[in-house]
């Protein structure tokens, strides 16, 4: 037979063949899948783990259902998620006994938050965080990583008509970071990162259930209540290791955003200069950028923390004449000075904590490779010891919408 | 069928006049068909009566087959035969008959064919005819043909005058601005249109006729000194192998001549527009034109021509950039989007944003056929609901796109058979097919669709890949008349590229597509950019 008649036949054949002999195994229809949205990792009794994960319910929530805000009162089958508990001996264990529960098929590509409990995050996470740097499900550039303080059953069932799923609430709020940077989300990936690296510690975003001070318990029953807590993100938690160590709280946490070159805009109080005693001045972060140089001076190692930052002038109180340079400057340096002041307490807690998460370490490591292999046994304790500049550099562009603050004439 | 050849003793036949069988005349239907060998056989005699008996012969009775006898001069027996409704009447009466009664030859003069065509006939010759079979050939092609009784020569006289409608606005190729002339089916007024065009003694026009039953006029045309002589050679070549009884359209053409027969890609360019025509000869193309159909023919025709449309260059620069991009687009959505989505939300859920997946899910929650039959099921409906739109009669077919769009969209999604968003994407898909300016290109895309998605439904997005893989080895090994397929793409001329992607403004594009003009590629002078008369910028070659 001529060659390329069989080639002819043969190759439909074959495609035919690898269709059917390769096509199709992992199809799986997109709503036969429950998408993980948020997982919440607890202890439980007798040293197993348990993980609560959070399924949107689409109907309610992507179209097609009946819409509507909301409210605490409503019933399971217009909840716009479902939340799953499950307990196991390792991770992996526990989110196979969901199973047992859940319609869907645990999916967790779309995951992007992960709460840990201060319970567990105390006792050390290494099996878990095994589990979450080996799935090939799960997308670590994407996953925040969170701590929570309290129940992180509560966390995850904070109805709200705005991003009505808790998990999707805590993305949003997390867009918004640059708000304030008084928290301190960190992806997966860079949480792992960190806690590889011999001359840094891994840091984590804080997560709460405060209660809603715009909730009334004895409302009357025409209106629908607000709901009775909220999400809140605050602050940053310390690892050293795999272990929780301290927190930050969200001055601090916005000292340590400084220095990583982590703040993306924020508002910062500061005291007027030369004005009455108590008159402050606002403003409104919008560039920011810091770095850290190691040196060694005279055979001790001397860390700076420079930050340079831009920023407008958002609120005056008192009366000064903002058309005068000399008097810009001096709103500068205040600027600068509060600025400084944070950085200097976030580098006093974790000196306290003993969490290298400036990862000052590593700074050195990079500039001194041959110094570290000498000093790196001892760093634990050098860094307790570490002396820490802070250099801030912070120029106010802009106003506002006036210059000198309306005069208020008081009759 | 016609057979090729002869009979020998048929000439008996036409002797003794319409042909009888025991018992009266025979049914035509079981009359012997006359072949072209045979009747050329028989040339005019001298006695004009003989020939005649012949033709009854041949005609028979048809009805619209006329004789008209007559003397010249009130002496000489003459006869003028022709096809009523092909010829014009007061042009024969007028210019012929008139001049030939009224004649009064000196005595004893011959009336040669020749003399009366120089000296009495008022009308367009066409050609002297010597044997029956030219006869019947310019009869049927709608001559007059007048035969003198003692000549062993006819004329055969020009006098076409049957029903044809004008020149209207294409429908398949219509245009915002632009000419609102399209062919027609008259070949003489479609070659009037496109000379009108081209000005040139260079436009050549080579005759042909092509259907051995049917004797199909085709003109091949090309522009003399831009289009390649191999090229034509090759046009020629490949229409002289057509044999076959009738070329009704210029598909029964178009599908004996592609380079590949089966590919699903069109390799011949089809326009009503005789503008289209002009620019393509203006590139270097032969066009081929034929009677009886407004479609011409337009060789080689490369991918990248059918993503091209006349208005691109009769708008703004800037539109023409727009829609060629937006164009482009529109191709690769309606060849790929039902097999993306399916692919996607069958295989790679995570690449979908979380709340368009949840968007997703929501939809599709309930519907209980998979991705891929829903799609499928949605595209065969549009596909019976666009072709019930295209025979339909008109009046029914507006009834059946409104009952169309409910069951297809409305009802089907409020059952929950289908997902709101598969009406979206068919929809979408099929609206961006007809942004492709080749109904013919469409077509393939519309084929490939299928395949595509299950491509999709089996490996994902690797399925896509390997189908746009082997879409795309294909369309490299395709040629047409020798010409690359993906001319203009590839190889790779960055002067090509102004008319590819986009269209960029005229004064840049000043050669003509190097795959095509080999030879006399400017199309235009240097430095044609305008500019303000003094103003800055370059001055102009002045």
């Amino acid at each position: 037979m001529n060659g390329r008649i069989k080639v002819k036949t043969l190759l439909p054949a074959v495609l035919l063949l690898a269709l059917l002999v390769a096509g199709c195994w992992d199809l799986r229809e997109v709503e036969d899948l429950g998408y993980v949205l948020a997982t919440a990792i607890d202890r439980a009794p007798g040293n197993r783990v348990k993980v609560i994960v959070q399924l949107p319910n689409p109907r309610v929530v992507g179209g097609g259902g009946p819409r509507g805000a909301v409210t605490p009162s409503a019933s399971v089958a217009s909840k716009p998620y479902r939340n799953y508990a499950g307990t196991g001996a390792t991770m992996f264990d526990a989110i196979r006994a969901i199973s047992q529960e859940s319609a869907r098929r645990l999916f967790f590509a779309q995951n992007r938050t992960v709460i840990i409990s201060e319970r567990m995050a105390r006792e050390g996470l290494r099996e878990v965080l095994d589990f979450l740097s080996r799935s090939v499900e799960i997308r670590r550039h994407l996953t925040m990583v969170f701590v929570v303080r309290g129940d992180p059953a509560q966390i995850l069932d904070v109805p709200n008509p705005h991003s009505p799923m808790p998990a999707l609430r805590i993305d949003d709020i997390v867009k918004w970071r640059g708000q304030t940077s008084r928290f301190a989300p960190v992806p997966l990936s860079r949480f792992l990162e960190f806690l590889s690296l011999e001359g840094a510690e891994p840091y984590a975003g804080v997560i709460e259930a405060v209660p809603n001070p715009t909730y009334r318990a004895g409302q009357g029953e025409r209106d629908a209540p607000e709901p009775p807590r909220s999400i809140r993100l605050r602050g940053a938690a310390l690892f050293r290791g795999d272990r929780l160590v301290g927190f930050l709280n969200e001055a601090e946490t916005r000292g340590l955003l400084w220095a990583l070159s982590e703040v993306r805009g924020a508002q910062v109080v500061f005291p007027l200069p030369g004005g009455r005693p108590g008159e402050q001045g606002t403003a409104e972060i919008q560039r920011a950028r810091g770095k850290i140089e190691p040196e060694v001076i005279r055979g001790r190692i001397v860390m700076t923390i420079k930050v340079f930052t831009e920023g407008n002038l958002a609120e005056v109180e008192g009366t000064l004449d903002l058309s005068r340079p000399e008097v810009m400057e001096q709103l500068d340096r205040a600027l600068a000075a509060a600025i400084r002041g944070e950085v200097l307490a976030a580098v006093e807690k974790t000196q306290e904590a003993g969490a290298d998460v400036f990862g000052f370490g590593e700074a050195f490591h990079r500039k001194f490779p041959r110094e570290w292999k000498r000093i790196k046994k001892n760093w634990p304790e050098l860094f307790r010891d570490l002396e820490v500049r802070v250099e801030v550099k912070a120029t106010i562009r802009r106003t506002g919408m006036i210059g000198k603050p309306r005069p208020i004439l008081v009759p | 069928m016609v057979r090729r050849g002869g009979r020998p003793g048929r000439q008996a036949e036409y002797e003794a006049g319409l042909p009888t069988q025991a018992g009266g005349l025979l049914e035509p239907s079981r009359w012997p068909a006359y072949e072209k060998d045979d009747l050329e056989r028989l040339p005019i005699e001298p006695d004009l009566e003989k020939n005649l008996r012949r033709l009854e012969a041949i005609f028979g009775h048809d009805p619209d087959f006329a004789t008209r006898r007559f003397r010249i001069g009130g002496r000489v027996a003459a006869a003028a035969l022709f096809l009523e409704g092909m010829v014009e009447r007061p042009l024969l009466t007028e210019n012929l008959l008139k001049p030939l009664v009224q004649y009064r030859p000196e005595p004893g003069a011959r009336l040669t064919p020749a003399f009366l065509a120089e000296s009495v006939i008022t009308m367009p010759v066409q050609r002297k005819v010597a044997d029956l079979h030219a006869v019947c050939d310019h009869v049927l092609d709608g001559c007059v043909v007048l035969l003198v009784d003692g000549e062993r020569e006819g004329l055969a006289l020009k006098a076409v005058g049957y029903e044809k409608r004008s020149p209207e606005e294409p429908m398949t190729e219509a245009v915002v601005r632009g000419p609102r002339e399209g062919f027609i089916e008259s070949l003489a007024t479609s070659v009037t249109l496109l000379r009108r065009r081209l000005k040139t003694p260079n436009l050549v026009l080579e005759n042909l006729v092509l259907g051995r039953v049917a004797h199909t006029q085709v003109v091949i045309t090309y522009l003399r000194g831009l289009a390649a002589p191999e090229l034509v050679g090759e046009v020629k070549k490949r229409l002289a192998r057509i044999d076959v009884d009738g070329v009704l359209e210029s598909n029964y053409i178009e599908e004996l001549i592609r380079d590949h027969p089966l590919s699903p890609f069109p390799q011949v360019i089809v326009t009503e527009r005789p503008d289209r025509v002009a620019a393509h000869l203006l590139d270097g193309r032969v066009a081929i034109l034929m009677e009886n159909t407004p479609f011409a023919l337009v060789v080689p025709g490369e991918f990248v021509a059918y993503m091209q449309s006349p208005e691109d260059y009769y708008h703004h620069t800037v539109l023409g950039i727009f829609i060629r991009l937006l164009r482009w687009g529109a191709f690769a959505i309606s060849l790929l989007l039902p097999s993306i989505y399916v692919a996607v939300t069958t295989f790679h859920q995570e690449m979908i944003p979380t709340r368009l997946l949840l968007n997703i899910v929501g939809a599709r929650e309930g519907v209980p056929l998979p991705a891929v039959v829903e799609a499928l099921v949605m595209e065969v409906a549009f596909e019976i609901l666009r072709e019930a739109g295209v025979r339909l009669p008109r009046a029914v077919g507006q009834a059946v796109s409104i009952v169309g769009a409910l069951v297809i969209g409305e009802a089907a999604v409020t059952a929950g058979v289908v997902s709101p968003l598969m009406v979206i994407i068919v929809a979408l898909t099929g609206i961006a097919s007809f942004l492709t300016p080749s109904f013919d290109l469409a077509i393939a895309i519309r084929i490939l669709r299928f395949p595509m998605m299950l491509l999709a439904a089996s490996l994902g997005l690797f399925g896509v890949v390997t189908g746009i893989l082997a879409i795309l080895i294909h369309l490299a090994g395709l040629r047409s008349f020798g010409v690359p397929y993906l001319a203009g793409l590839t190889p790779f001329h960055p002067q090509d590229w102004k008319d590819v992607i986009v269209r960029l403004p005229m004064w840049m594009m000043r050669r003509r597509p190097r795959e095509l003009a080999k030879e006399n590629r400017e199309r235009m002078a240097p430095d044609l950019k305008p500019h303000p008369p003094g103003g800055r910028g370059r001055r102009g070659a002045d």
